[in-house]
């Protein structure tokens, strides 16, 4: 008799603990924040920052006097589902993602394995994924300090048919760069026209990029 | 002797938040804000100007705010608001006579009230602007500009709204203060190749990146982040410095944190009893007052009464702290560098009274400690640096951003991704009906009205702040809202101009309650072929 009257007393002190600490998180949890957006400090050093952690919230009752501002308003303000054109955007999110969405309005697309071709053109190389029918964003893997190209389209037996091109990006870097020349002037001597010539070699090697993007990207769509 | 240069440079920005209807949860941020950041920094700025203490600093106000700032409205309702927190105070003063240690706090909120109120309303006539304005006059501060709505630029889609943005930033800073400004403060300092161009084009003469930005440079910077560099497009480039922000910012070494300062999370307008208080919270919601009673005291929920002169002496301490590790990188560097460094310290405005309450006065003890007790360091305004340092390095910096992971993920990701669709195809839609468009010269006809309102509109729901606010899950309705709101209009006035039927209530009603840039053109809109910076490439 008395095995079971401990496990009683312990089972209701079980109980007990669960509800209060039920109710104690959920009050917390509760509480919105109505500060004034600290910008991009908050995130960046959010968890650094000590007057921000949460366990420093005084444990009372803010739910008084709380609505939820302008819910149903912004249901009234809708935005289009589609714009009824074609084409494909490209970003680089960082140095390792390009994020890309697209809106493709065209029956064989959908009736087709639904491919987006990325055109790499510092390799001069591309890469196939494949797509869903319902996608209308991707995020994709990239390499830092290169240039990108996205082309959607379809496959059909094997063969490609693009139908939108992207706009042409570089990734940004991720560490500093290996070009180590040095070139030191006031805004009036890089204004005048002799520094292009005065071999300095970024702006060389951006001359001969910009050549081979050019012909990359007419390769490009003559490959298709 | 002076070792090196130390760039204070202040970004206060706020979206814009003016409603016309009264009491807008939202329009709170830009009174909070006015009441423990931009009169305070007005006032340690006088003081420090009385005392003949020599200081520079940079000064960014970005074009929202100014324009909220000098809006006529919204000075009115803040004086207002500004009278209700002295009339809270006085209760407040009888509500604690009781309790001597909160009751010689509710006498402080009483006196910086009406000190506050004595500055706005006596001083400065309700517009700030002209405050910070007489300072740059007497060249004390530089006041620079941002992008109109502080859009972020490399998630923008064409040049046009790029353009866009910076050309409304400067039509903005001169309107209000009546010079073309030199700096501009890259939204989150978010760069991207061809923004220097558009800058550069804009007449403006430098901006600030991310460390990395600069530090990753092409080719490889010499002095890092010690000295700006030239883009190719001929504009300078300043890389913020990681120690200088960290000390400010930081758990470990970070000031705010100390446990003798003002806690932030403990403020009457949630702690009171409720019938008490609900006269003073906008629209009777629970937030935030600015009667804060209580020091951070630790880690925990324990919390102790404040004690202004004890965080007042750590304010001093701290200071000192900060001024003691820059004389230490300065000489450091001063060993690797021919010249004098430069030291830029980019912080959000606000945290300075709004997050640390005795964050002013610390840039006061700051300031007077630099000029009185030491000469090593020296503070300078960006374009006075550029001044004495004419020739600089040519690189290109990197695509990057200060927000965390150092790139765009903060404004693209899962949570906020769905908007660029929008804000690109109205991009789009606006270019081309400018171009359609183009031969209009009736000012005040009804489409030239229209495609104005459009630009506003576009501009207005570009703001960063829209996808900031879902990311970081704080008042995410409101942010949707308003990116719903503006392109909703934006492609309903849109289709009226494309057939010719604009719906002039509508449109009435968007100029109304969308005022902001009264001067606006949408002819900014009209695709051009951007000159080639320099010839040849």
């Amino acid at each position: 008799m008395d095995v079971f009257l401990n496990i009683l007393i312990i089972l209701l002190a079980i109980i007990i603990f669960l509800v209060v600490y039920y109710y104690t998180s959920k009050t917390d949890h509760k509480r919105k924040d109505y500060h004034l957006p600290l910008n991009q400090l908050e995130l960046e050093a959010g968890a650094e920052l000590g007057v921000d952690t949460r366990d420093m919230q005084p444990k009372v009752d803010r739910q008084q006097g709380t609505t939820d501002i302008s819910k149903n308003v912004t249901e009234h303000y809708s935005l289009p589902d589609k714009y009824n054109e074609n084409f494909i955007r490209l970003f680089a999110r960082d140095p390792a993602y390009l994020y890309t969405y697209w809106e493709i309005n065209n029956q064989d697309f959908y009736h087709h394995q639904p491919v987006i071709r990325l055109f790499d053109q510092s390799e001069n190389s591309y890469t196939d994924l494949a797509i869903d029918h319902g996608a209308r964003d991707w995020y994709i893997k990239c390499k830092a300090n290169n240039c990108y190209q996205a082309v959607i389209g379809y496959k059909k037996e094997g063969i490609f048919y693009p139908l939108s091109y992207s706009n042409q990006i570089r990734t940004p870097l991720d560490r500093p760069s290996d070009l180590i020349d040095q070139n030191w002037m006031t805004i009036e001597e890089l204004s005048q026209f002799k520094y292009r010539i005065e071999v300095d070699s970024s702006a060389m090697l951006k001359q001969m990029e910009a050549k081979r993007i050019e012909a990359d990207s007419f390769s490009l769509v003559k490959k298709e | 002797m002076t070792k090196g240069y130390l760039a204070i440079v202040l970004h206060a920005h706020l979206p814009y938040v003016r409603h016309e209807k009264k009491s807008e949860l939202a329009e709170d941020w830009l009174y909070e804000a006015i009441t423990e950041t931009y009169i305070p920094l007005l006032i340690i700025m006088n003081r420090l100007l009385e005392k003949g203490v020599d200081f520079h600093l940079t000064i960014n106000i970005s074009p929202p705010l100014a324009s909220m700032l000098g809006d006529h409205l919204l000075q009115k309702r803040y004086q207002q608001h500004l009278e209700k927190l002295i009339e809270l105070s006085e209760k407040e003063i009888s509500r604690t006579s009781g309790q001597p240690e909160f009751n010689r706090l509710a006498a402080m909120y009483n006196w910086l009230y009406k000190e506050a109120y004595y500055y706005y309303h006596q001083k400065y006539r309700n517009n700030l602007l002209k405050g910070y304005q007489e300072f740059q006059e007497s060249g004390q501060i530089e006041l620079i500009t941002s992008a109109a709505t502080h859009g972020y630029l490399p998630l923008l889609f064409t040049d046009e709204a790029v353009n866009a943005q910076i050309k409304t930033g400067v039509q903005t800073y001169q309107h209000f203060f009546g010079r073309r400004p030199a700096g501009f403060w890259l939204p989150e300092c978010a760069f991207k190749s061809n923004l220097d161009a558009i800058l550069a084009e804009n007449e403006l003469k430098y901006f600030i990146s991310s460390s990395h930005g600069v530090l990753y440079a092409n080719p490889r910077p010499r002095y890092g982040i010690f000295a700006p560099i030239y883009t190719p497009a001929g504009i300078a480039v300043f890389g913020r410095d990681l120690e200088s922000s960290k000390q400010v910012w930081s758990a470990d070494e970070g000031y705010p944190g100390d446990f003798n300062y003002r806690e932030f999370y403990r403020d009457i307008g949630y702690d009171l009893e409720y019938d008490y208080i609900k006269d003073y919270l906008p629209a009777g919601i629970r937030k935030d007052t600015g009667f804060k009673y209580y020091k951070i005291t630790g880690k925990t929920n324990w919390k102790e009464p404040y004690h202004p002169q004890i965080a007042r002496e750590k304010a001093a301490e701290h200071a000192d702290n900060f001024i003691f590790n820059r004389q230490h990188q300065l000489r450091y560097l001063n060993s690797i560098i021919d010249r004098w460094p430069l030291i830029v310290s980019p912080y959000d405005a606000e945290l300075f009274g709004h997050w640390w309450f005795e964050g002013p006065q610390w840039l006061e003890y700051l300031f007077e400690k630099l000029h009185y007790d030491q000469d090593e360091i020296e503070t300078t305004t960006l374009s006075a640096y550029l001044k004495k340092y004419p020739r600089n390095q040519v690189s290109m910096p990197t695509e990057s951003s200060w927000g965390y992971k150092g790139y765009h993920e903060v404004w693209l990701n899962g949570s906020n991704e769905w908007i660029y669709r929008h804000l690109h195809q109205a991009e789009v839609k606006l270019n081309k009906l400018a171009d359609r468009f183009s031969g209009l010269s009736q000012k005040n006809s009804q489409k030239y009205r229209a495609l104005n309102q459009l630009s506003r509109e576009l501009l207005l729901a570009q703001s960063s702040d829209w996808a900031f606010i879902m990311k970081a899950k704080t008042m995410v309705d409101y942010a949707v809202f308003r990116t719903k709101k503006h392109l909703h209009h934006f492609f309903e006035l849109a289709e009226g101009v494309e057939r010719g039927h604009i719906n002039e209530g509508l449109l009435n009603y968007l100029e109304k309650t969308d005022n902001i840039f009264p001067f606006i053109d949408y002819k900014t809109y009209q695709s051009r072929e951007f000159k080639r910076l320099r010839r040849g490439v």
